[in-house]
């Protein structure tokens, strides 16, 4: 069995840079929720299923890059909310509320595990931002740009079939 | 088609269209017959450039999407707002190939 070498055309460079531009918007548009990144990235795959390989392939790499951040900011946001609400539900117990409680649950005060993680969240966000920034600008200019791991998992998922009716 | 006609033809409204389609689209047009050519001229397209200002401005009302025919998903942006505002967002970096696709849906109808 032969294959066909794919040729990237110069109008596809655009469109797949704008993948990654447009999950860069996304996240200042939609910073208190991690989701909406991830809700962003998936309209645009699914908008893209029918253009070339490259562009699919880039708007799948642009998704599977936030999907992989999103956990880590799910539960960053979700230890957040719990320590700002947690004390309204034991108002009864006010005064000697972290006292009581550091032997009950890690997740209700500030610790020094809680300001840890947060550090490494805004870390892995601020150099996954970065990323995808430099991401956005070489591909524009023409580079195909492969993110260790997510790149090779991009590979199998996504189909190398010509889903254009108007092609020659 | 005269080959005159098509050269005319693409040099006016290239930009209508998808790079990827001007081949398709310089083929068909030769190999159309010659009545064809005032219903090829009449077939309204619209500018990509216009849709993606109007989807900028009022893109969580739908308008982009109902400018280009896409009725089902203008509507769908209407009522949830432009998605809460995600659909809208997304958009603005989809609306300029979703305009240029819709115009060669359009044009193959003649084609």
């Amino acid at each position: 069995m032969t294959t066909k070498e794919y040729i990237v055309q110069p109008y596809e460079h655009e469109p797949a840079g704008n993948a990654y531009l447009m999950s860069t918007v996304a996240v200042i548009a939609g910073l208190p929720l991690p989701i909406i990144n991830v809700i962003a990235s998936v309209i645009f795959y699914l908008s893209n299923r029918k253009a070339s390989y490259y562009v699919r392939w880039h708007s799948l790499q642009a998704l599977i890059a936030q999907a992989v951040v999103m956990p880590f900011n799910s539960i960053a946001l979700a230890w957040t909310i719990r320590i700002f609400f947690e004390p309204l539900v034991w108002t009864e117990t006010r005064h000697n509320h972290y006292e009581a409680h550091f032997n009950e649950n890690l997740f209700d005060f500030p610790s020094a595990w809680y300001f840890i993680y947060i550090f490494f969240v805004l870390a892995l966000n601020l150099f996954e931002f970065i990323g995808v920034l430099i991401t956005a600008v070489a591909v524009r200019k023409g580079k195909n740009v492969r993110w260790a791991i997510i790149a090779n998992i991009t590979d199998r998922l996504c189909s190398k079939e010509n889903r254009d009716p108007y092609a020659i | 088609m005269d080959s005159q006609k098509v050269d005319m033809y693409l040099m006016t409204n290239a930009k209508f269209f998808s790079p990827a389609h001007i081949n398709f689209i310089r083929e068909r047009l030769l190999a159309a017959d010659d009545s064809k050519w005032g219903l090829i001229n009449s077939v309204d397209v619209k500018d990509p450039t216009t849709v993606l200002i109007v989807s900028i401005f009022v893109g969580y009302l739908g308008i982009d999407r109902f400018m280009i025919g896409d009725t089902g998903l203008g509507i769908g942006k209407l009522l949830t707002g432009g998605g809460c505002g995600i659909w809208a967002l997304v958009d603005w970096f989809l609306i300029q190939d979703a305009t240029r696709q819709k115009n060669m849906e359009k044009l193959q109808m003649y084609l």
